[in-house]
């Protein structure tokens, strides 16, 4: 079955980019197809490569990042939602002339078609507020 | 499964405006929706807020995106509903909201849920 | 066919009673993150009365050290890894996130 993740709740603040990485694991060790993972509202801070958290706790940033390598998953931050909160890539960054960006490589910066994409090309999308 | 453009989308606000980006996302959301597929809105509880009539932010300094709800129907989004009791514990009336809203039964909005292939909630 | 997901506890929030108020025998609740407090709340035992199916993620059970209160009403409640979640949604056609 072909499942999407949404992700509105930003990492540490909301349990839920959490609790949606070990959905889209165990959707993925099931043998499903995961389409996407969409990352909207707050759920964007998750591309944060920044994110520096001490040693013995999870980085939430790697995880997604981990799971985009091993397992090829598209991951998407609304374009909307990340400029609003100051997440760029490179190519926004050189856009709005700001002097840094922040978005994780395996994020890619699209607009909300991709959750409504999601929503129609998946068999369910399950969705993960804050 | 169906083919993806008869799908039918639901998008649930349960919140209220202002205290949070939420509203004004949801509407993008929305929108955008409605570009590729049918959409209905369901406003539950203080959700119900997003659509009351005579906001005005100006003294906040946001944007009074309450405005673009009513261009909901300008977008092919006809069916927005809300549920009769959530209404009457908040003392309103459909009367009270700057757009137009169906008020539904319980048993109705249950339909609702079962009638929609996504319901995306906010 | 819904599933419904409540991730907050009953004590501060509305999700779980919003999502009493439309489920149907043909439903199930899982309850997730702080939604696992609701296991002596009376809205859930509301949603079990209904006929509504309950499931609670067992990990969040676990790290909030309710696993003893749910063993109690093991009998209404039945505690569920990532795998089963998934399962479920699987099972029913559409999810609904209360928060």
């Amino acid at each position: 079955m072909k499942f999407s993740v949404a992700v509105f709740g930003a990492p540490y603040s909301s349990q839920a980019s959490l609790t949606a990485l070990r959905f889209s694991t165990a959707v993925i060790e099931a043998k499903h197809d995961l389409y996407r993972v969409f990352f909207y509202h707050d759920g964007v801070y998750c591309g944060n490569s920044l994110i520096t958290p001490p040693q013995d706790e999870i980085n939430i940033n790697e995880a997604w990042c981990n799971l985009a390598k091993t397992h090829d998953t598209e991951l998407v931050v609304c374009i909307a939602s990340a400029l609003r909160r100051g997440m760029l890539d490179k190519t926004e960054a050189d856009r709005y002339e700001k002097t840094a960006w922040n978005l994780s490589p395996e994020f890619t910066v699209s607009g909300l078609g991709q959750l409504i994409d999601a929503g129609l090309e998946s068999d369910r999308l399950v969705t993960f507020l804050p | 499964m169906k083919k993806p453009a008869m799908k039918k989308f639901l998008f649930v606000l349960d919140k209220p405006p202002h205290g949070s980006v939420t509203g004004q996302e949801a509407l993008d959301a929305i929108l955008m929706g409605s570009a590729f597929t049918q959409c209905s809105v369901l406003f539950l509880r203080d959700g119900l807020y997003q659509v009351l009539g005579g906001q005005d932010t100006t003294q906040l300094a946001t944007k009074d995106y309450s405005v673009t709800y009513k261009a909901l129907a300008d977008y092919g989004v006809t069916g927005v509903y809300c549920r009769q009791s959530h209404l009457g514990e908040r003392k309103l009336d459909t009367s009270d909201l700057a757009i137009a809203v169906q008020a539904l039964s319980e048993a109705e909005v249950k339909q609702m849920f079962v009638d929609h292939d996504v319901i995306l909630s906010f | 066919m819904l599933l419904h997901t409540v991730n907050k506890s009953p004590y501060q929030h509305q999700a779980l009673n919003s999502c009493a108020e439309f489920c149907t025998a043909d439903d199930a609740l899982i309850l997730i993150e702080d939604g696992v407090y609701a296991i002596n709340h009376p809205d859930l035992a509301l949603v079990h009365s209904l006929g509504t199916q309950v499931f609670a993620i067992e990990a969040d059970v676990k790290a909030r050290g309710l696993t003893t209160l749910f063993t109690r009403a093991s009998d209404q409640y039945e505690l569920v890894d990532y795998d089963r979640f998934v399962a479920l949604c699987v099972e029913y056609s559409q999810q609904k996130s209360w928060s």
